[in-house]
């Protein structure tokens, strides 16, 4: 017998059921059967029960509900089948710890679909296990978080991951495709990353002559994505006039690529990210709601890292076990760390920890911390800087400078993805062209 | 017993019964082929079974007049 297999037990006095029930479940396990109650504890004793199905007449009438009791106490999962019809009965059993009731006559239907619930639950703790390890955290709020997360598993309704840069929505997406099934597709496109031109026939594919440089078919995300997970990161910045397509495929699990008169069928788990508050786009009627209301179903809001600051040292052991090299950080550091907002969050925390491996001595003082923490820096000296410009030229011209320096440089780290870098700074494209045009008169000045 | 416990009862063992009937029937469909030492243990009891069944559907009749 294998370790792994379930040991189930059936408590039944009726010789028909039982044998019935127990050659239902012959193949789901190791199979154990009593016809009193006295047999089932006996069992109990002995052997380690997985699961147990248990009738609640038995030589006594109701003693099985004397069982429950034993058997939640022993963290065994119970099915109860039973005649009994009478709700205060069906109340009493789950009062005392039944996790399913089965009413008879029942089919063995009913029995594959109670198997399934129990293999679900069973799966549930060892998941939700899992996460609060992927996750590093103790956090109450961001373990609810997370078993919302799990229930989501055992769904294919869409996913929604919201949370600032760097709090690990990426990294959430790939670990749920690795938990629901990792020899399926996983499809990811960032669409802040893509031009805008491009993006319909990224996500839905072309035919050959579609447009000019369409040489040969091409199939697009949604198609390759099905069976599998199509994870559309950055969301909130798919342009308006493809959101009504995207929405369409995701209804009818079908599309029109471009040129092509034949709808392509793809049946894809849907995971949406973004870092912007959709609500707020729909206001502004940047974002359509009948798209909204079809990314969500599970909601999960991963929380930033100042505000699970419990998790912070969990988190640098995770990331100082990472590399080889062993640091510890003096009392001051650990000060410092612990007051930093962290805003790059999870992803500004392991660089951070990376470089102190490889630079700094092995005990991490406060100037080989405040090297790295690059905002602290920032702020200070342009604080000292910021009242020295605006007494000089006034404030209006120093935020039109300002402007324009963010602007264009973060347009270049972007490598001049416009769209990347309005989706970055959150800007709108009037705004942005408005700005440029500061730029052009004060390099004319 | 009052009336309303008596009903109960009837009503449990005609669904524990229904049941016994209904999943050893099923197994039949099943394994008639395979494996007829089952069947032959089966059979016996869901001839008993129904005689049981009919007794408690009389009873159940008796109880509701």
């Amino acid at each position: 017998m294998s370790e792994n297999q379930l040991h189930i037990l059936v408590v039944e006095d009726d010789i028909l059921s039982r044998l019935a029930l127990v050659n239902k479940l012959a193949p789901k396990g190791k199979i154990a059967q009593a016809s009193s109650l006295s047999s089932a504890r006996e069992i109990l004793a002995k052997e380690k029960i997985d699961l147990a199905f248990v009738d609640l007449d038995l030589e006594i009438q109701l003693a099985g509900l004397d069982l429950l009791s034993e058997l939640k106490a022993s963290g065994v999962y119970s099915i109860v089948t039973s005649g009994r019809v009478e709700e205060k009965i069906i109340e009493r059993a789950y009062d005392v710890g039944c996790n399913d009731y089965l009413s008879k006559p029942y089919s063995s239907n009913s029995i594959d679909k109670m198997f399934n619930r129990f293999e679900i639950s069973n799966k549930r703790s060892t998941h939700l296990e899992k996460l609060k390890n992927l996750f590093h955290t103790e956090d109450i709020e961001m373990i609810d978080e997370l078993i919302v997360i799990e229930e989501s598993l055992h769904s294919t309704r869409p996913l929604l991951i919201t949370g600032e840069s760097g709090v690990g929505k990426t990294y959430l997406a790939k670990f749920i495709h690795s938990l629901v099934n990792e020899h399926a597709p996983f499809i990811h496109l960032n669409c802040a990353e893509i031009s805008e031109g491009l993006i319909e026939s990224e996500l839905f594919g072309f035919k050959k002559g579609a447009f000019t440089g369409a040489h040969q078919d091409k199939s697009g995300l949604l198609e390759l994505a099905h069976g599998g997970i199509l994870f559309l990161d950055e969301i909130a910045t798919l342009p308006i006039s493809l959101q009504k397509k995207l929405l369409k495929a995701i209804e009818e699990k079908s599309f029109f690529p471009l040129g092509s008169e034949k709808p392509v069928h793809s049946n894809f788990r849907l995971i949406s990210a973004t870092c912007e508050n959709l609500r707020q786009k729909i206001e502004r009627g940047e974002f359509r709601l009948d798209l909204f209301y079809r990314l969500e179903g599970f909601n999960i809001e991963l929380k930033p890292l100042r505000k699970r600051k419990a998790d912070l040292w969990q988190l640098v052991d995770f990331f100082i076990h990472k590399g080889d090299r062993k640091i510890v950080f003096e009392k001051a550091a650990k000060e410092k760390m612990e007051s930093y907002a962290w805003p790059g969050n999870l992803r500004e925390l392991e660089r951070v920890v990376e470089i102190l491996q490889a630079k700094s001595a092995g005990v991490v003082k406060l100037s080989d911390l405040e090297k790295q923490l690059v905002s602290i820096e920032l702020k200070t000296s342009a604080t000292e800087i910021r009242d020295e410009i605006i007494a000089q030229i006034g404030l209006k011209a120093y935020l039109e400078k300002l402007e324009v320096e963010i602007v264009l440089s973060t347009l270049a780290k972007n490598n001049d993805h416009v769209r990347k870098t309005l989706s970055d700074l959150k800007l709108s494209n009037n705004a942005y062209y408005r700005i440029l045009e500061n730029a052009k008169n004060e390099s004319i000045r | 017993m009052n009336p309303s416990d008596n009903e109960s009862k009837s009503i449990h063992d005609i669904n524990s019964s229904l049941n016994a009937l209904l999943s050893s029937l099923e197994v039949i469909k099943d394994e008639w082929k395979n494996n007829p030492e089952l069947i032959n243990q089966l059979m016996p009891l869901v001839l008993d079974k129904t005689i049981q069944l009919k007794t408690e559907l009389d009873q159940f009749y008796q109880i509701q007049k």
